[in-house]
């Protein structure tokens, strides 16, 4: 399957480790913060803690204090900034006209470009960097909780448990996360006709 | 919405996502290899710490201050006890040619004589010639 945030492989040095989980760490960070710059700096305070605490830890146990470093630098950065994921509107609590209004406008071009006016199925006509793009907003929307559930559990492969200790919560409560987040990207993804 | 359906909707996120991973901007890209390289030079320049036992660590372990209030003593001590121990003027265990100085603090060695070869250097060694020369210097 896909990889860990960083890869269950041992990697032999922290320079091959690192760059192995820079990209997916540097989406994480994103994702929480919707801006690349403050992104940047997370991801590198990130490896800079790592390799200054835990250089001497044996290589198989990177990838859980990295991503759990990672994880702390995301919310440090809004303790710092006295920002709150949970102020942004959620998906259960967006109803359909204001979902149509703030993220419709990608389809609704879409669609106008069919000089017929037939309507194709959007999954034939949005490009793969088009849902990435949808699909990205839609990850970045989700509440804080959720998006980090989902993502380590349903792209970086941890397991429960592991997910659970990362995110210092129970295993209920990650299973819960989880499920609302998947349904969530579900309904989102139907309604935008990406899945049927 | 069944099982299926959000079965689908996870895999396609994860496909999407991966393919996203691969699709950074060349920026980015460059701007996190920068930041690991800034990360790792922090590790060559990590300051290498080693626990030591004993006088010297029980002394590395202490503030500044009160390592400066423990070493100052201790080296004065150690100073004192060196100079004692190491007394050049009683000092038997000469080896020939510092014999030659020390014979040198008393007496000037003949340095000419010497290097006319008009007197052997050996001569310097010998108690009863030095007790000559003190005695001609004197005359």
């Amino acid at each position: 399957m896909s990889d860990y945030l960083v890869s269950p492989a041992v990697h032999q040095t922290m320079d091959a480790f690192l760059a192995s989980v820079e990209r997916r760490a540097y989406k994480h960070a994103f994702f929480a913060v919707r801006n690349e710059e403050n992104a940047l700096d997370i991801v590198q305070d990130a490896m800079l803690s790592l390799v200054q605490s835990y250089s001497d830890k044996p290589a198989a146990e990177w990838p859980m204090l990295f991503t759990r470093i990672l994880q702390n630098a995301v919310h440090n950065h809004f303790r710092r900034n006295k920002v709150r994921d949970y102020w942004t509107p959620t998906f259960s609590e967006f109803d359909h006209s204001s979902e149509d209004e703030a993220s419709f406008d990608i389809l609704e071009s879409l669609l106008s470009r069919n000089g017929d006016n037939s309507i194709e199925s959007a999954e034939s006509t949005i490009s793969r960097e088009q849902i990435l793009g949808i699909l990205e907003e839609l990850i970045k929307n989700l509440p804080a909780r959720q998006r980090e559930a989902f993502l380590l559990r349903y792209w970086e492969d941890y397991s429960v448990t592991e997910t659970a200790q990362l995110m210092g919560c129970s295993e209920g409560s990650v299973k819960t996360h989880c499920s609302r987040a998947a349904h969530s990207l579900a309904d989102a993804l139907r309604e935008k006709g990406i899945t049927s | 919405m069944n099982h299926e359906n959000t079965a689908r909707a996870i895999a396609l996120t994860r496909q999407v996502l991966d393919h996203g991973v691969e699709q950074l901007p060349y920026d980015i890209t460059e701007r996190l290899r920068a930041a690991r390289t800034r990360a790792l030079s922090a590790q060559k320049n990590k300051p290498i710490l080693s626990v030591s036992t004993g006088f010297w660590g029980w002394l590395q372990r202490m503030p500044t201050l009160a390592q400066s209030l423990v070493a100052v003593p201790v080296l004065a001590g150690a100073l004192l006890i060196g100079t004692q121990i190491y007394n050049p003027a009683s000092d038997d265990s000469i080896p020939a040619p510092m014999a030659l100085m020390q014979i040198s603090n008393e007496e000037p060695l003949n340095i000419d004589a010497i290097l006319d070869e008009k007197i052997p250097l050996q001569a310097y060694l010998n108690d009863d010639f030095n007790r000559f020369v003190a005695q001609n210097n004197h005359r």
